[in-house]
């Protein structure tokens, strides 16, 4: 734990050498703009008092059987997302439900979002 | 998460989250995100931890794990001392220019985040090129809309950057 303090202590430190930055990957017009970089808007969210972890899967709905830190099946066939089934009442099964509140998202228009189906094998 | 109109820059997690895969409201873990690739996309185990750990890393706290799907939300991520951590939105760290659907951050007033609708048409109509209308949006198609957004970007984005994560970006269209 102390560790993990002392390097990102020492990360963040990092961004008072534009040299350091660049040599990982960032680049000195990162910091040029910094008006740009501190407008209101951007850079807070608001609170949300009622955080509620994601769903994991379940035996009724595995999905791909992934459940950190145990990998998924390496073989995941028919995986409907979310389950074909399902009903709204279970809030188990990842049907899309109205945003937590003032949390906006969009949708891919012409994506399958709801049922598509993946034979993946990896 | 109050983010007046703003979603994140990556519509598979903003999918994701829609549907509980990761937490609803933004702000969700190392594990959610390594769970949700593979149950969701069907990305391999090894990929999703590499992903998540460049997401949680660049833009998220490396002590509590959280990591914010989009503006920040440093009170609720990261570890009191540290921060701040710009969540997923945060620019030239894991978003980059050049995305498919969105903006460059420098060209529109900060605004990498929200879907650009005139891009994905841009992006439906390189998919069809050739008169290959049934293709859709396979790899040859992709990589010529990736090099239309390349073009785009050196020639109207004064600040553009392409690093080396850019390129881990840009192959997500071929490993994902």
């Amino acid at each position: 734990m102390v560790k993990y303090a002392v390097t990102a202590a020492l990360i963040g430190r990092a961004v008072a050498f534009p040299w350091v930055a660049e040599t990982v990957g960032m680049s000195r017009r990162d910091f040029a703009n910094q008006r740009l970089e501190s407008r209101a808007d951007l850079q807070t969210c608001g609170f949300n008092p009622d955080h509620v972890p994601a769903q994991g899967i379940t035996v009724k709905y595995p999905y791909c059987g992934a459940k950190f830190p145990t990998p998924g099946f390496q073989i995941c066939a028919n995986n409907l997302v979310p389950a074909k089934v399902c009903l709204t009442s279970e809030r188990t099964c990842h049907e899309r439900a109205d945003q937590e509140p003032g949390r906006h998202s969009t949708r891919l228009p012409a994506a399958k979002e709801h049922g598509h189906p993946r034979s993946m094998p990896r | 998460m109050v983010c007046a109109t703003h979603s994140d820059p990556f519509p598979g997690l903003n999918t994701a989250a829609n549907h509980n895969f990761l937490a609803r409201d933004g702000i969700t873990t190392f594990a959610e995100l390594v769970d949700a690739q593979q149950n969701v996309y069907g990305v391999g185990y090894d990929l999703a931890v590499l992903l998540a750990t460049l997401g949680v890393g660049l833009d998220g706290d490396p002590v509590t794990l959280k990591v914010s799907l989009g503006c920040d939300a440093t009170s609720r991520t990261a570890t009191p001392g540290l921060g701040p951590e710009p969540g997923l939105n945060g620019h030239n760290k894991f978003e980059g220019d050049t995305s498919l659907t969105r903006n460059d951050y420098y060209l529109a007033n900060g605004d990498n985040y929200k879907f650009n609708t005139t891009l994905y048409e841009q992006m439906i109509q390189q998919c069809s090129v050739g008169g290959i209308n049934t293709a859709g949006c396979n790899f040859d198609n992709l990589a010529r809309y990736r090099k239309q957004r390349y073009d785009d970007s050196v020639a109207h984005n004064g600040n553009f950057y392409f690093g080396p994560k850019s390129v881990l970006l840009y192959g997500a269209a071929s490993f994902l």
